[in-house]
């Protein structure tokens, strides 16, 4: 044995190779697989890296974990970026993370912004393509996995507020590889079957990116924006954007809000048309006392007194007649519109301004009462003759039979 | 599509095409009274659409492309 040589302890010799690792791999990235991922209760997380033929024992201290958006998980292929450490109680040699990356990650975005604007540019999310969606929908499809969440979260919604409304589920898958093809049938099957369908929603609960990556699909996106029938895209949570949600005619944040807003509360709707049938009810009477009040200011303003008295029965009858009909509103329409058009004729026949206006006069004596056939009627009576324009006073000179 | 046929929605619309003509009460008494008429039996129609209808909930079935539709979930 050299004397030159020092005789270190084990703590000196994991020390100084900490030291000199440290300083050579300060700032590394490398790729791998994660596998035996486990958090402590402390929040630092530990797992092994591996690759086909090696691997690497890693620390993501909670500090740095709290900083991602996301937590890792097994299986999934990384990129690290940290230092090469070794922990000297143990003399294991390790990897500091800092900061994770989901390798393959940035070449999806890449592929999903390159689709997006190759959508975009043939006209598939423009505004003038956006179906309108109704305001009253009497059936829904509800493409959707059978056993997820939403279906369950949009039947609740639908019960609560629009008991009334007709839902058709069209099961789905939602993820993995058979997703495209079973959304796009269920979008063509509800469209190509035979009742009517209000609005279709395109459902799925939450989950990573990779789980919501079919409804980027460009066979899926295309399939929804040809849709007769309006789409509504429900995805993932609020923050999730897929590119359905661009194609599609609306984008609700959660299944349940697409269920809200195809579903205007019931009661509210009952109310509605309460209002409606008395405005409708209302704007009938007040035309036909308008034309009423028009008849009645033409006879008054031709001072005559006593021919009023033959309206004073048909005015009464016509007040009775819009008070009846004030409460006719759940009784027989057709009724009314036959009493009104005899009133009406009657008023019409009744009314003396027409005859006079077609030349004939009106008789009556000093008193005002008009002088019929059978009326007293004798040589030397003084009687008005009234035509439609002016009275002439006159003296009876002889009365005889015809 | 006959009278019964017409959707909720439809019937809605109508409704308020119908106010619309009765409001600027412009068309002749026999018009008017043809849209009061008409009114009275749109909401009428719709209260008893919405008091009829009870929740269904069916499922959409493609059995080798022959679609049908199930009660229930």
């Amino acid at each position: 044995m050299n004397n030159d040589q020092t005789i270190l302890s084990v703590s000196q010799l994991n020390n100084q190779a900490k030291f000199l690792l440290e300083k050579k791999f300060s700032h590394v990235w490398v790729e791998g697989e994660i596998i035996s991922l486990h958090q402590y209760r402390s929040g630092h997380i530990y797992f092994t890296l591996k690759d086909s033929t090696g691997e690497i024992s890693s620390v993501l201290f909670s500090h740095d974990a709290q900083k991602l958006p996301y937590i890792p998980e097994n299986g999934q292929k990384v990129t690290l970026f940290g230092s090469v450490s070794l922990y000297s109680p143990r003399g294991q040699f390790q990897f500091k993370v800092k900061n994770i990356h989901l390798s393959g990650r940035g070449d999806l975005w890449e592929a999903y912004e390159r689709l997006k604007r190759k959508l975009e540019s043939e006209g598939l999310f423009d505004a003038s393509q956006k179906k309108k969606i109704p305001s009253y929908p009497q059936k829904i499809g509800v493409v959707t996995s059978v056993d997820g969440s939403v279906i369950r979260d949009i039947i609740h919604v639908m019960n609560r507020r629009s008991p009334h409304i007709h839902i058709m589920l069209r099961a789905s898958m939602v993820q993995g590889e058979t997703a495209v093809e079973s959304l796009i049938a269920g979008i063509e099957d509800i469209n190509s079957q035979s009742s009517k369908v209000d609005a279709i929603i395109i459902g799925r609960g939450g989950g990573s990116m990779e789980d919501l990556w079919c409804f980027n699909d460009e066979r899926l996106v295309r399939a929804v924006a040809n849709s007769n029938i309006p789409i509504i895209s429900a995805v993932g949570h609020e923050t999730d954007f897929t590119l359905i949600d661009f194609a599609a005619d609306m984008r609700a944040p959660t299944p349940s809000a697409a269920a809200e807003f195809l579903s205007p509360v019931r009661d509210d709707l009952f109310q509605f048309l309460d209002e409606q049938e008395e405005r409708v009810l209302g704007l009938i009477q007040s035309y036909i006392l308008k034309k009423y009040q028009f008849i009645g200011m033409a006879v008054i303003s031709y001072g005559f007194h006593k021919p009023e008295l033959f309206f004073s029965q048909q005015k009464e009858k016509f007040n009775n007649f819009t008070t009846a009909l004030v409460n006719s509103a759940q009784s027989s329409v057709g009724k009314f519109k036959q009493k009104l058009e005899i009133e009406l004729q009657k008023l019409n026949i009744l009314n003396p301004m027409g005859v006079l206006n077609r030349g004939y006069a009106l008789v009556y004596d000093d008193s005002g009462t008009a002088i019929q056939e059978n009326s007293p009627l004798n040589k030397g009576d003084s009687i008005n003759i009234c035509f439609s324009n002016r009275i002439a006073n006159t003296t009876v000179n002889k009365v005889k039979k015809k | 599509m006959s009278k019964k046929e017409i959707s909720f929605e439809a019937s809605m619309s109508a409704l308020e095409v119908v106010i619309g003509k009765l409001e600027s009460g412009s068309t002749s008494l026999d018009e008017m009274v043809q849209l009061y008429e008409e009114g009275i039996r749109l909401t009428h129609a719709c209260k008893s659409k919405l008091a009829k209808a009870e929740m269904r909930i069916t499922t959409l079935v493609n059995d080798k492309n022959e679609l049908k539709e199930v009660p229930g979930i």
